[in-house]
């Protein structure tokens, strides 16, 4: 399991991630395994952070999250 | 049912303490929005909600669920709510339980006990805490089922439901899935619930902040018991279908547990006790015979009138049957008078002749010919008030008879809700933010004492907030936090003198805890308990009837002859006294404006005291009362009426509106109001809240009257006198009852200083003068005054056989009792000679127990230099200990270390006495600064006293008891008292010169004041033009 935390670029239709854009490389999801909701340290400004464990076509495990006030999609881990 | 399709199960208000964060109105009101046909509330071990929840839903037509989030032993959490009145009292007897069986504060539900009681009652399989769920989480499938194989078995299959959550929580997904499997392999029903604990997404970091009070942590500490996200609000219906699209089911089997939760909390039925009688007779031929018999001795002969006023009243309260409720009250005072223990009957109660008679009240409600309609009426039909106040030290006596009386099952103590008010929710939130503990003193300590939301606008109001900021975002985050606890209860205490009776087993109505003075008590508060129907008797404590008991056995050492209840109702000189405005001490009318007041009045009779009683509330004052009363008391104004009908109403207060049953008799006799109007415009007098609902009242008061003949300009006005008078007055009953004791403390004042100043100082705290201020005073009268002595104070004040007082050893800061007890046993055995001495008998005795005995000046008397026996004492306390644990008692003589030493400078000696021992006796603490304020001019408080009326003058003192009271025109205006060792003398601070000078007024203890005098009558007063602190702000906080 390695923590990434990067910006990246995801389509969402429907506000569920479809596909990701990592290293030059495109991801299709195939599964949404679980997806949470975090609201980080909110005295600081922090907003809520909408997470999602993904399970992509070729196998691979990734969560992913937006940050929901930046409208921002990040890479949070990915699980080798 | 509705569209909504869903109700929400799971529901914590702020009665979950410190895990609930909008209040139940809020939720139901949002519920409504919600469109959501029914909704639960399930706070966490305790009903305390449930009587305003069902109130507050059947406002809203919502039907309500009660419920409870039960932890059982080991933890686990488990959700019960009922399904009819019987599933409630089941409830009520498995939270009681598990309160009652377990350590106070960590109530734990039993097995045994909801296997027994869970009838009519349905369970849910909680949050991330219940124990399947929890197992989930963990992954732990066999267990999980195996948990809820046997929780199916226990509580039955259609008792026992699994809850999926939708919090959004990381793995609830798959828990929710397993749970539905399990549901379907095990035949269970599966639920889908929030787990609601605010309104909306917004309120959540006033929650998250509440769970860090409640865990003791600051926002930057991780606790599993925080939330994690800021789901935990009252998800719409809509969004509940989105996230359970998965399983509609779950949202319609709410719909179904909905169905199944018949009304089980029934408000409005009496439940009050019956009165144990003898064989064949009835409640209400005792009540005849004993008001008879009573009226006989209280009377002597019965006037046709007054037989006739008797029979009246008891044929209400037979028609309303509460001859059972007058008994129980009548048992509680014969069994008090018993005892020796002295009563006095307060509030409406004294409208009664039936109390009279009774001796439940010591007013002629017959010769005062005050309505019996405001205690109780036939239309009303509420249970009346009785208030019995008892001597303090005798209160839980008496409560205790209750007990017996009743059984344990049926008597218990009515809980109150501590609620945030602006200091206390400042100083939390400033701790979970993180601010240092300086600044949030510097913030808090300078607050006045307001609701939490009433912060902001109290910065613009108060001079003395000019130094608090709240400028930037930390600071601006911990103001809007503290604000929004506004109102929340924090924390379940016992009400001073509520006691509910049932006549069925109170566990079949509410549940029970233990409250931390050890008694058992309700969760319900006096409007709940009320609601429920049941009765509540309030056993009040009374300070100054210890007091007046405690004088009147000093003065009968050397005046065996003296009874306080034959004190002559006529004395020259206590009237003499209170036309001068020497009345600190005096029960009631002790206060500046009580003092002021009487010279003004001149008060010949005991009329007037009833009248100056009533008159320094916030109704007469805020309604302009005072001054009209005292001129056409004294012939300086005509009497007018402005209708003719107000004559007989108001004759006897001169044509002035000064007690509550005048303001309820206008409405009758002027505007025509029914009792129950009449009694609505009472109530929304009395807690002024809405301005609207008085316009609204205002309004059909003018129609009314003018319907009855009344001019248009003359039904304003005399709506103005009411309107006026909204806010606190007293009932006539209530300001005689009160009188009666005024007047005879004020005699006491008079004639017996010594005794009744050592009472006064003895039953500490009560009356409004810190304990200093009646020391002081005493000594102004003449009455010498001891220090504390080890070898000749007693535990409290005494007088002493040449009558000068000696303070007690219980004034003694840190002072154990248990230290006390084995001085007096050593004591009783021989004097102590030195304070070795002392160390070497006294044990248990710590050293900073000794440190503030020697500090108060205890051991003045052995030997004076304070400071050389500070020095001494560590070596002494501990060759004391070591000799005792060595056993060598025969060779204890421990002699002390020769110290040369001086002793303190006299101001930190009399600063360090007044930290000890909370006053002064060897001098007053202005005579440090009196060379150098005569040196500037200033005089003391006696001889600004004695200056001519516009005089200038700057005095120095104590700065005793700065208070804002409201005022007619609703402008601040600040009172307050300087002391010195000369007097007092009673400034009144403008909103000019406050706002002007006020920034450390309230948080000076000594103030310098310039002004001009102000003479009326034979009162005198400063009006202040500038304040200053003699001293800098701070300098002294340790001490004063």
């Amino acid at each position: 399991m390695r923590l990434v935390d990067a910006p990246v670029k995801v389509a969402s239709p429907g506000g569920r991630p479809a596909r990701f854009r990592w290293q030059n490389r495109t991801y299709r999801i195939a599964r949404i395994i679980d997806q949470w909701s975090y609201l980080g340290r909110w005295w600081a400004g922090e907003g809520e952070w909408r997470f999602f464990r993904v399970e992509t076509a070729d196998g691979g495990l990734f969560e992913l999250y937006l940050d929901v006030a930046a409208n921002q999609w990040r890479l949070y881990r990915v699980y080798d | 049912m509705t569209d909504a399709g869903f109700v929400h199960l799971h529901v914590h208000s702020p009665f979950s303490f410190l895990d609930g964060a909008s209040a139940i109105e809020e939720l139901v009101r949002r519920a409504a929005d919600l469109e959501l046909p029914a909704l639960a509330l399930t706070d966490h071990d305790n009903l305390s909600g449930a009587v305003r929840f069902v109130q507050a839903c059947t406002a809203a037509g919502i039907k309500p669920i009660i419920g409870c989030e039960l932890t059982l032993a080991d933890g686990h959490h488990l959700l019960a709510l009922a399904t009819s009145p019987k599933g409630y009292a089941n409830l009520c007897r498995i939270v009681s339980a598990a309160h009652l069986g377990n350590p106070r504060g960590e109530p734990r539900a039993a097995w045994d006990d909801i296997i027994r009681y869970k009838e009519d009652l349905l369970f849910l399989s909680g949050c991330r805490r219940g124990e399947i769920p929890a197992l989930l989480y963990q992954r732990r499938f066999r267990e999980a089922e195996a948990a809820a194989r046997r929780y199916r078995d226990m509580l039955g299959r259609d008792r026992f439901l699994l809850a999926l959550e939708a919090t959004e929580l990381p793995g609830q997904h798959a828990v929710n899935q397993a749970l539905v499997e399990l549901a379907e392999r095990l035949g269970l029903t599966a639920v889908a619930t929030g787990n609601v604990h605010y309104t909306t997404r917004e309120r959540h970091p006033v929650h998250d902040v509440l769970r860090c009070i409640a865990l003791g942590l600051t926002v930057e500490d991780p606790h599993p018991g925080r939330p994690f996200n800021d789901q935990r609000y009252l998800i719409p219906p809509a969004v509940m279908r989105e996230r359970f699209a998965w399983y509609p089911q779950g949202l319609a089997n709410t719909l179904a547990v909905a169905e199944r939760c018949q009304p089980a909390l029934v408000l409005g039925r009496r439940r009050h006790p019956r009165f144990p009688l003898p064989p064949g007779q009835t409640a209400q031929v005792l009540l005849h015979q004993l008001t008879w018999s009573g009226a006989e001795q209280r009377y002597g002969r019965i006037s046709p009138a007054l037989r006739e006023r008797i029979s009246s009243e008891l044929a209400i309260i037979d028609q309303l049957d509460m001859a059972d409720y007058f008994l129980v009250a009548w048992d509680v005072v014969q069994f008090a008078r018993s005892r020796g223990i002295r009563t006095s009957g307060r509030g409406s109660a004294a409208d009664s002749v039936v109390a009279y008679c009774l001796g439940l009240t010591d007013v002629d409600a017959f010769r005062r010919n005050l309505r019996f309609e405001r205690f109780l009426s036939i239309e009303r039909g509420e249970p009346p008030d009785i208030d019995i106040d008892l001597e303090a030290e005798h209160r839980d006596e008496v409560a205790a008879y209750v007990y017996e009386r009743y059984g344990r099952d049926h008597v218990a103590a009515v809980a109150t809700y501590h609620t945030y008010h602006a200091r206390g929710a400042l100083r939390e939130v400033g701790k979970v933010l993180g601010f240092a503990p300086e600044e949030i003193d510097a913030v808090a300590k300078r607050m006045p004492h307001l609701p939490a939301d009433a912060i902001e606008r109290a910065l613009h109001r108060y001079p003395e907030l000019r130094a608090v900021s709240f400028e930037g975002p930390r600071r601006r985050q911990w103001l809007a936090l503290a604000q929004a606890l506004a109102a929340l209860p924090r924390h379940l205490g016992t009400h001073s003198s509520g006691l509910v009776i049932s006549a069925e087993p109170l566990l079949d109505v509410t549940p029970l805890q233990m409250s931390a003075k050890g008694v058992v008590m309700s969760q319900f508060d006096k409007d709940d308990v009320e609601a429920l129907g049941l009765m509540k008797l309030d056993l009040l404590f009374l300070r100054m009837l210890g007091a007046v008991n405690t004088a009147a056995r000093a003065i009968q050492r050397h005046d065996p002859g003296f009874d306080y209840d034959r004190i002559p109702d006529d004395d020259p000189r206590t009237y003499q006294r209170l036309r001068r405005g020497e009345t600190i001490g005096a029960f009631q009318l002790e206060s500046p404006a009580q003092r002021a007041l009487h010279p003004r009045l001149r008060p010949r009779e005991f009329e007037d005291i009833v009248a100056s009683v009533a008159l320094i509330r916030p109704g007469p004052i805020k309604g302009d009362m005072v001054r009209p009363f005292i001129a056409r008391r004294n012939g300086q104004e005509p009497i007018t009426y402005i209708h003719p009908k107000l004559r007989p109403i108001l004759e006897k207060t001169y044509g002035v509106v000064l007690f509550q049953e005048q303001v309820i008799e206008i409405a009758r006799e002027i505007a025509g109001f029914t009792p129950g109007e009449a009694d609505r415009l009472r109530r929304v007098m009395s807690s002024f809240r809405s301005q609207a609902e008085m316009d609204r009242i205002g309004e059909q008061f003018v129609a009314k009257a003018i319907a009855q003949g009344c001019t248009p300009e003359q039904a304003r006005t005399i709506f103005g006198y009411i309107a006026g008078y909204a806010g606190y007055g007293f009932c006539e009953a209530h300001a005689a009852s009160f009188a009666t004791i005024a007047y005879k403390t004020a005699y006491l004042l008079e004639h017996y200083p010594a005794e009744f100043y050592a009472a006064l100082l003895a039953h500490q705290p009560m009356g409004y003068y810190p304990p200093n201020t009646l020391l002081w005073e005493a000594k102004r009268r003449g009455v010498a005054v001891r220090g504390p002595c080890v070898n000749k104070s007693a535990p409290e004040y005494t007088v002493e056989a040449d009558r000068a007082i000696r303070v007690g050893l219980r004034q003694i800061r840190s002072l154990s009792a248990a230290t006390l007890a084995a001085m007096l046993d050593a004591r009783a055995e021989r004097p102590f000679t030195s304070l070795a001495d002392f160390c070497q008998r006294v044990a248990p005795l710590t050293i900073e127990e000794a440190e503030q005995l020697v500090l108060a000046g205890a051991f003045d008397a052995i030997h004076p230099n304070r400071r050389a026996l500070l020095w001494q004492l560590p070596a002494l306390l501990g060759d004391a200990r070591r000799a005792r644990e060595a056993q060598r008692h025969w060779d204890l003589r421990i002699e002390a270390p020769p110290v040369t030493i001086e002793d303190f400078p006299l101001l930190e000696r009399d600063l360090r006495e007044y930290y000890a021992l909370g006053v002064t006796v060897e001098r007053h603490l202005m005579q440090h600064w009196r060379r150098h304020l005569r040196k500037r001019g200033v005089s003391t408080c006696a001889a600004a006293a004695r200056l001519p009326h516009r005089h200038p003058v700057t005095a120095a003192g104590l700065c005793i008891r700065p208070h804002r009271p409201p005022t007619k025109s609703g402008r601040t205006v600040v009172f307050l008292t300087l002391e010195d060792e000369t007097g007092l003398i009673d400034v009144t601070v403008f909103e000019d010169v406050y706002m002007r000078w006020g920034d450390d007024l309230f948080v000076s203890p000594l103030l310098l004041v310039s002004g001009k005098i102000d003479r009326h009558g034979e009162g005198v007063s400063i009006t202040a033009e500038r304040l200053a602190p003699l001293v800098p702000p701070g300098t002294l906080a340790a001490v004063l």
